[in-house]
Formats: structure tokens, C-alpha cells, sequence
């Protein structure tokens, strides 16, 4: 069983609609409960918009310690593009914000770094797997997965980038570390290979 | 690297898929939108825009049905537009499967309209689209209103204003250019696409696979759009993408 967790944000119908493509049966909620999260084996965290906005109402929601409760268990979890930018230790979104720091590093934005290319950083780019991992199962590397960003997750530790991906800068698009997933593309949106990544991650 | 993209258009009047031809919408193509969605290779289609061009509110709820429908079997970039005139509005279009909001005459009343959900959603999910028309004098200016009320603001300046406050893309269609089969209008888009630092959405025009092209090469656009050819075509979309991609341009192949 999944939990989708919900928090007001992001586009939670298209995450289930691409889970369920090859699990037709799969139970997957969405959960607006942190109590609850524990009856789940595996973990989503999803997310579009401001990062600051986003950490606030997941803390409110006290999902942030359910989660930390959940992973030392062992139990899978993703985040998917500012779900995976939260994983971080902090963002430097509009201020400075504490992020979850589960997967040590910083978010920043591509402006920072590049001034030749367009932000955000919007559409299919390929994605190159720095090492294998039974979520990549399938896939072939340097598919193209779709994109739609101005920030960054930059990782403390190389050890922990799964995928890299270059707008400018190669960044990390796939995080990892121990059961603890991240993607900065949306998996939901991106097709056939895409679609192989939700079935991958439901067959951890 | 990061791929151009090819993006199919589905106008929406009261529930139906109608063609455009200089803005006006009176050919009915599918009774279902679904079918519309059916009809795409789904796998050689990159984006899928899809707006409600309704002359009036009154079917919005319905709308949001709609996009619902659609997104259950959609597994590309949804972008949705038409009738977005508040953030509720627009969280029920996201939470019924869109992913970015396509936003026009509200957006051009009211400018604060843009950051407003450049804040709660992210820039990144504000499409602001322009229908841009040239005047005797030569100049592109801004209308709203699906191209029914002319504005007295230049479209490059209102592109620029967009940007500025928050939009993270833009559509940039050409009132005279829509449905004559002549191709985009890409002096209009290149003078666009060279004053803004956000991707921009080509649209209006195409008739032949190198119209998608030029859009690329010629107006520097980061994704092209159609809507009626891909309606009239059999394996449209999968031929576009075929076409583009033997040319040597920079497509997610299929």
C-alpha cells in the first residue's frame, strides 16, 4: 500500500493515475494525515510550487516526523521534484528555508549558476545513471524524463546522485540514500519511461 | 540536453473540440474530448494544451470534468486554459490532473493575477498566452477576449511585463497568422523570444511539418504547437515528430 501525501499542493490524480498503469489493482491513497502514514509500506512525497510555502504546510502537518518515524523502519520513500528539493538541507527559494535533511545538500537556482539558458528549466532532458539501481530497472539510460524547474538540488555527498542530468550545470535529477528516493522530474509525466519508474518503485 | 518540445492543442467550446480559424470556433471536430486525446500517437506528442474557449462561464464546472477525464489518460504535460479567473478555480484545474495553467484576459486585467499564482503554484506553472494582432501601422499589439477586444499595449511589452511578474512560459499566438495555413507568424515570435529570458510556446499557423520547424530554427522558440493539423492528419503527430527529428533538431525521439 501507498501513501500519496497530501498537503494542499501538486497534482496528486496524475501520480496515482501512473502508479496504477501497470498495477492496475495497487492500493495507493492519498493521506492528509501523518497519524496514518504508518498503516502505508511505502511513502510518496509530491510537490509543485515555492519551497518555503511547501515545507510550512508539511511540518504543520507534522508529516515531517511521521516520515523520519516510517524510513528508519525501512520503508521506501520518494519524493518527486520539490517532494525530492524538501529531502534537502536547505533552500535558498525566496530566503532560506530548512529542508527535511535526509539526503544532505542544498537546493539553488539555476541563475545562480548559468545566464545563457532559459529558466525554468521546462520540458525533456535525459537523464544519465551514474550507477545502477533496481529503480532504474528497464529503463534505458539517458532517457529523456520531463522536467519543469528554476531550482536545483545540489548534493553534498556524489555518493548519493543516482542520475544526473545538464542544463548548464549537471545536477542531480535522481537522489539516493539508503531507502530514501528522490526525482527531480515528474516520473508521472514522462511516458514510457517514466511509467517504468512508478512500476519499478512499487516493485521495491 | 534539454529537447525542443511538440505540443498539440485541443480547443474546447461547451464541452466539444471545435477547429480555429482566425480565432473563431464554429467547426465541430470531436463531440468527446477524449477522442481528441485517442487520436494523438500518445507517444510522440510532448505536451498536451488544452483550453476552453467557450464564449462564456457557464460550462467551467463542466469543464473541470473534462480535464479530469483527459488526464486519466494522459501521461505527458497537461497545460489548461480558458475561464481561469481566481486561484480556486485554478487549484480545482490542478487538482483535476493539469499541471501548468494557461492564463489570458484575466491575467491581462488584472496583472497581479500572474504573481498571485506564480506564488501559491510556482512560476513554473503559469503559462500567460497572448494573442497578438498587427495593426495598419505594422505593430503587433495585445488583444484579450479570444482576440476580440483589441488592447493598447504592444505585445512585446506585455511579453516582457509577463515575464517580470512571474509567468514561467509563454503562448504566443497570431490572430492573423491562426488557421491560414501560412506557417507562424515568426517575426512577431522571434522578436519575442529575444527579449525574454522564459521558454516560449509557438502557436497559430501550421499547416505543413516545416511550419513546426521554423518555429524552432527561424523564431527560436523552446516548443512548438498546433492544434488543427494534428485533427486532419492520420498518425499526425507521430509523423511531425518523425519529420522534425530527421531534420536534425533536438526532439525527444519516439
Amino acid at each position: 500500500m501507498i501513501a500519496l501525501l497530501d498537503y494542499g499542493v501538486g497534482n496528486l490524480k496524475s501520480i496515482e493515475n501512473a502508479l496504477r498503469y501497470h498495477h492496475k489493482a495497487l492500493q495507493v491513497e492519498t493521506v492528509n494525515n501523518a497519524d496514518k502514514i504508518k498503516n502505508y509500506s511505502k511513502i510518496i512525497l509530491p510537490g509543485v510550487g515555492a519551497f518555503g510555502d511547501a515545507i510550512r504546510k508539511v511540518r504543520e502537518k507534522h508529516f515531517d516526523e511521521a516520515i523520519r518515524e516510517e524510513i528508519i523502519k525501512g520503508k521506501y520513500l520518494l519524493g518527486i521534484c520539490l517532494g525530492m528539493q524538501m529531502l534537502a538541507t536547505k533552500s535558498f527559494e525566496y530566503g532560506e528555508h530548512e529542508g527535511l535533511n535526509l539526503i544532505e545538500g542544498e537546493v539553488k537556482h539555476f541563475r545562480d549558476i548559468i545566464t545563457d539558458l532559459r529558466v525554468p528549466h521546462i520540458g525533456w532532458n535525459d537523464v544519465d545513471f551514474v550507477r545502477e539501481d533496481v529503480l532504474l530497472k528497464n529503463i534505458e539510460n539517458k532517457s529523456d524524463f520531463y522536467f519543469v524547474h528554476s531550482y536545483f538540488f545540489s548534493c553534498r555527498d556524489q555518493a548519493h546522485v543516482l542520475g544526473q542530468t545538464d542544463y548548464g550545470v549537471n545536477f542531480a535529477s535522481i537522489v539516493k540514500k539508503d531507502n530514501i528516493y528522490g526525482a527531480q522530474f515528474h516520473p508521472e509525466k514522462s511516458q514510457e519511461a517514466g511509467l517504468k519508474f512508478m512500476k519499478n518503485f512499487v516493485e521495491l | 540536453m534539454l529537447k525542443n518540445r511538440l505540443i498539440a492543442v485541443i480547443l474546447v467550446r461547451d464541452g466539444r473540440v471545435v477547429q480555429s480559424v482566425k480565432f473563431k470556433h464554429t467547426n465541430v471536430i470531436h463531440s468527446d474530448p477524449i477522442h481528441a486525446i485517442e487520436s494523438f500517437n500518445k507517444w510522440a506528442i510532448d505536451e498536451i494544451v488544452v483550453l476552453n474557449v467557450s464564449r462564456d462561464d457557464s460550462n467551467k464546472e463542466y469543464f473541470v470534468g473534462v480535464i479530469h477525464r483527459i488526464s486519466e489518460e494522459c501521461f505527458v504535460p497537461l497545460s489548461v486554459g480558458g475561464w481561469i479567473t481566481d486561484v480556486d478555480y485554478a487549484r480545482r484545474v490542478l487538482a483535476n490532473g493539469a499541471d501548468k495553467l494557461v492564463i489570458n484576459t484575466h491575467a491581462f486585467q488584472h496583472p497581479k493575477f500572474i504573481s498571485e499564482l506564480a506564488q501559491k503554484f510556482g512560476n513554473q506553472c503559469v503559462i500567460v498566452s497572448i494573442d497578438s494582432i498587427q495593426n495598419e501601422q505594422g505593430y503587433e499589439f495585445a488583444t484579450i477576449d479570444k482576440g476580440r477586444k483589441l488592447t493598447d499595449m504592444k505585445t512585446i511589452d506585455w511579453a516582457q511585463q509577463a515575464e517580470s511578474l512571474g509567468a514561467g512560459e509563454l503562448f504566443i499566438n497570431s490572430i492573423d497568422f491562426d488557421g491560414n495555413r501560412k506557417g507562424y507568424n515568426l517575426k512577431l515570435l522571434q522578436s519575442i523570444t529575444e527579449c525574454v529570458t522564459i521558454p516560449v510556446i509557438a502557436m497559430g499557423g501550421v499547416f505543413t511539418w516545416d511550419h513546426l520547424a521554423q518555429g524552432i530554427t527561424t523564431a527560436g522558440a523552446s516548443a512548438v504547437a498546433a492544434a488543427n493539423i494534428f485533427h486532419y492528419t492520420e498518425h499526425s503527430t507521430k509523423k511531425a515528430k518523425k519529420y522534425l527529428l530527421d531534420l536534425g533538431l533536438n526532439f525527444r525521439k519516439i
